[in-house]
């Protein structure tokens, strides 16, 4: 009975596997149900074909992309050493978010590729008026920054 | 392109030709709806945060803003028209009578003396009996305008069944926002794809944020000029009040307008003159309270147009429809410019031209 009520009335009772796709990237990974919701509301599902070209340097950057399959490859000065593959799991233009508005590198899908877009302003919209979200969202994106820069700090070191 | 292809697109060309043929009485509901969705999505958000479900919140919202009308409908509406009343009652009595009474107020019957005088120290003028004409055929057409409420009694229920059917169409609107968004932005190709995100951003926050000022902006002048010109003691301040909120739309020339409307009153009731100059000043402290604190808490920015632009996409309004268009000319023009702007600039920066 309670199932039926929690349906009508647009509940979720608990994690179920609606969001699975969300979990599986590291900033959303801890949120609840309610967060994944909102955070749901704002995704939009995109197509790349082989070798389609998802952004170029110097294009606006008025959304970051997550990726669900497939692979995307990275060309600009701030990936560590010029160029890297991204694959499932990770996520595209967070980095790039936080300087400025506009792409510092190109992306081209390399295989059949399945990403989740997220608009820019949604996003920061999202994380300033819901203050516990955008803590567990922004202390992630600090966890992936360092990452970030201790992998350039790493490949500097080889060179 | 092949045969097929060209019979399934045209195909596809017909019943959208069709389609819009059918639907094209609703596009009034549906621009009606998507403006109220705009004036209530932001309580809504405020309710949904607070973890109520969309659709409670909305109702929510709603029977709120039934009660605020039903309070504001039994506080209200039997001043603003028994004040509406009481002027058109001034006018109200047959055509030789009503003339008789508004050459009879004070101000004008001074300004008709003097014009008697002028006629009788200058020969062949006779301007007297000019404006005794003249103010003639203002009584005239101030006196049927009831009467043409009444004969478009057709047009009243229409209204009436609008406004039924706009919070309904609303209802879907506020609720299902996100799907609407997701379905238009999962028809557009990947290489458009960021660009219309940002489109549609820009079109979200500047209608939205028009039409919201627009909606706050009428309420809480038509308070402050109400509280104002009845401490100055204008006659009819509510109703004056009501009108000059409405008029603040238009940059600029509104405002004046308020001043214009409340003049008229102190004269065709014969209350002081002098009274002009306090219900101006009155008006002006109220502007004041509106540029510097009202309109930069809830706009932001304001609509930077030239005056000379704002007169004529005022009188263009005037042209097409009326007080309504009037009134809607300017931040509709406005809206269209900045997003033809954005589109433009966007264009380029994607280097799609």
């Amino acid at each position: 009975m309670f199932d039926k009520i929690y349906k009508i009335l647009g509940l979720v009772r608990s994690k179920d596997d609606k969001y699975s796709e969300l979990r599986s990237f590291l900033l959303f990974a801890d949120l609840n149900p309610y967060e994944m919701y909102q955070v749901s509301n704002i995704c939009h599902k995109r197509s790349y074909a082989k070798n389609e070209q998802v952004f170029d340097k110097g294009f606006p950057l008025e959304a970051v992309f997550f990726i669900l399959n497939g692979e995307i490859e990275l060309t600009g000065s701030t990936q560590p050493g010029g160029q890297r593959r991204l694959g499932k799991g990770e996520q595209i233009g967070l980095i790039d978010l936080f300087y400025k508005p506009i792409r510092q590198s190109k992306a081209i899908a390399i295989k059949e590729t399945n990403l989740l877009a997220v608009s820019r302003e949604d996003f920061l919209d999202l994380v300033a008026r819901n203050p516990r979200l955008g803590v567990k969202i922004l202390s992630t994106c600090c966890k992936l920054l360092s990452t970030h820069v201790f992998d350039l700090a790493g490949t500097g070191e080889e060179q | 392109m092949n045969l097929t292809k060209v019979l399934i697109y045209l195909l596809f060309a017909v019943v959208f030709v069709l389609g819009i043929l059918y639907y094209r009485f609703i596009f009034g509901y549906l621009a009606a709806a998507i403006m109220f969705s705009y004036l209530m999505d932001p309580f809504v958000n405020w309710f949904e945060r607070r973890r109520i479900p969309r659709w409670l919140s909305i109702l929510i919202v709603y029977i709120m803003i039934l009660g605020l009308l039903i309070w504001f409908g039994l506080r209200f509406l039997p001043t603003l028209s028994h004040q509406g009343n009481s002027i058109l009652q001034t006018l109200g009595k047959d055509q030789e009578s009503a003339l008789r009474t508004v050459l009879g107020l004070p101000f004008i019957k001074n300004l008709n003396d003097f014009l008697t005088n002028l006629d009788k120290q200058i020969p062949h003028l006779s301007l007297s009996s000019l404006f005794q004409e003249m103010i003639g055929k203002g009584v005239e057409i101030a006196k049927n305008l009831p009467t043409i409420l009444m004969k478009n009694f057709q047009a009243v229920i229409g209204t009436l069944s609008f406004l039924a059917a706009v919070p309904l169409l609303s209802f879907f609107i506020i609720k299902d926002k996100h799907q609407f968004r997701k379905g238009i932005l999962s028809l557009i190709p990947n290489r458009y794809f960021e660009l219309t995100l940002s489109l549609m951003n820009k079109i979200d926050e500047t209608v939205g944020r028009y039409f919201r000022a627009m909606f706050f902006e009428v309420i809480v002048v038509a308070i402050m000029v109400s509280v104002a010109f009845s401490i100055v003691g204008v006659p009819n301040p509510i109703l004056i009040g009501v009108i000059a909120g409405f008029a603040n739309i238009i940059p600029y020339f509104g405002p004046a307008s308020g001043v214009l409307v409340a003049a008229l009153t102190i004269l065709i009731t014969g209350a002081n003159p002098v009274l002009i100059i306090w219900a101006s000043l009155a008006m002006w402290i109220v502007q004041l309270i509106d540029n510097n604190l009202v309109y930069p808490v809830v706009v932001g920015t304001t609509i930077r147009m030239h005056p000379l632009i704002v007169l004529l996409t005022v009188i263009a309004g005037g042209w097409i429809g009326g007080i309504l268009w009037m009134l809607i000319s300017v931040p509709l023009v406005y809206i269209v410019y900045s997003l033809v702007r954005a589109l433009y600039l966007n264009l380029r920066s994607f280097k799609i031209i």
